[in-house]
Parts: structure tokens; C-alpha cells; sequence
């Protein structure tokens, strides 16, 4: 969230969030199968399979890092320690970045708040792929 | 989890401004907070805005943005190059 008040903006970082999933395995071998990487609900929620592995195809952050710590023990996944320091480090980046034109009319007491997409690769690394208004 | 992020949204963003008036006889003014807010200040103008507009002024970064800004341009061009071929075609 980024609030300006007083002529000055501020930044907050959320410590809560969900995961989105795909209701059908990744691969590139077939990238128009848009079922297998767009985890928007407006896509997913035409599929047979939506809701047949995660309830509305969300998880929580606790049981995203319970599936790890069941089905990949060896990949020492972290999600609090590793994970969301690498977003919080991106979504802080992107307020420092905007801060001088996100409200360049400095407009008296107002707020906005953003919801930021990620995507965690295999290497662990967090990656931005987009911000938007009205999440 | 949305209610929370409404509610710890409001509590920074709306009731700072809007107190509850000296007169008001609402409980829920009278009552202290202990609720955890899970919003946490990463970015704060006054503090961090000084040294990140001293970065901003650095010559070589002022290049990197240049660089970019020609690199957008460039790339714009050969859009319209190509709108331009597909007009003739």
C-alpha cells in the first residue's frame, strides 16, 4: 500500500498473501494450453480441474510451505526466510523506484493499494511480473 | 485474509485523518488497539527520499536511463517501420 499524506509518500509491505496455482502440470510443450501457467480465477475457473487439487486454486502461505516440507524435503525450501524477503526486497524496489511520479499531482491524504504478481522459479529466485491497482 | 487487509488498511490510511471527534461517546474509540497490523513501513519519503534522489543524480546512472530511453525509442521506430510496411502491403 502507498499512502501520501502531507505531501509525503509512504510505503507498506503486507506480511500476508496467497498462492495462485494452475489446475493443470506446466510444460513447455504446450504454451497455448493457457490452463497450465495463467492462475488468474477468470481463467481458471473454466476448467474441469478448477478446485480439484486446492480449494479455489489458492493456498495459503502455511500450506504452500507444508507441500514442500512433505513432498520436496531436499530442496530446503523456505517460504518465510528466503521467499518473502525476495518480494518484499521487489515490491520496495518498485516504490523507490515510482515514488517521485506515483503521485505527481501530490494530492492531499489519499492511498492506493497494489497487489503484486510473483512467479518462484526452481532456483528459488522470486521474480515480478507485474503490479496492479485495484487487486 | 481480505477482511484483515481492509481493516489494517483503514487503521493507516482512513482513520488517522477521520479521528474520532472529543465528543464522541463511541466505545470502539475508547477501547485501546492491540490488534496486529500486518501492513510493515518499507519506504517512508522523508527518511529515504533524500539519498534515493542523490542516487537518481548520479551521472552513470543518468546514462543507464538514457540508454534505455534510446533503446524504447529504437524500438518504437521499428514498430512504426513495420505498421509502415504493412500499410503499403
Amino acid at each position: 500500500m502507498v499512502t501520501s499524506i502531507n505531501g509525503n509518500i509512504c510505503g507498506y509491505w503486507y506480511k500476508d498473501g496467497y498462492i495462485r496455482t494452475a489446475c493443470k502440470e506446466f510444460s513447455l510443450k504446450n504454451v497455448a494450453n493457457k490452463y497450465i501457467h495463467l492462475t488468474n480465477d477468470a481463467i481458471q475457473k473454466s476448467s474441469n480441474s478448477y478446485g480439484k487439487y486446492e480449494d479455489g486454486n489458492k493456498l495459503s502461505y502455511k500450506e504452500f510451505q507444508k507441500h514442500f516440507t512433505f513432498h520436496c524435503p531436499g530442496m530446503k525450501f523456505d517460504f518465510e526466510n528466503n521467499i518473502i524477503p525476495q518480494m518484499k526486497k521487489l515490491a520496495t524496489d518498485t516504490i523507490k523506484a515510482t515514488h517521485m511520479s506515483i503521485d505527481s499531482k501530490r494530492n492531499q491524504h489519499s492511498f492506493e493499494l497494489f497487489g503484486y504478481d510473483f512467479m518462484v522459479d526452481e532456483n528459488q529466485k522470486v521474480w515480478l511480473i507485474e503490479v496492479n491497482t485495484n487487486p | 485474509m481480505i477482511p484483515a487487509l481492509i481493516e489494517n488498511v483503514m487503521k493507516i490510511s482512513i482513520d488517522p485523518i477521520f479521528p474520532a471527534p472529543e465528543w464522541s461517546n463511541s466505545r470502539k474509540g475508547q477501547i485501546p488497539d492491540f490488534s496486529e497490523n500486518k501492513f510493515e513501513l518499507v519506504f517512508n519519503e522523508s527518511t529515504d527520499g533524500d539519498q534515493l534522489k542523490h542516487i537518481l543524480k548520479q551521472p552513470n546512472l543518468q546514462d543507464i536511463i538514457r540508454e534505455e530511453d534510446e533503446q524504447e525509442l529504437a524500438n518504437e521506430d521499428d514498430e512504426d517501420d513495420e505498421d509502415d510496411e504493412a500499410d503499403d502491403e
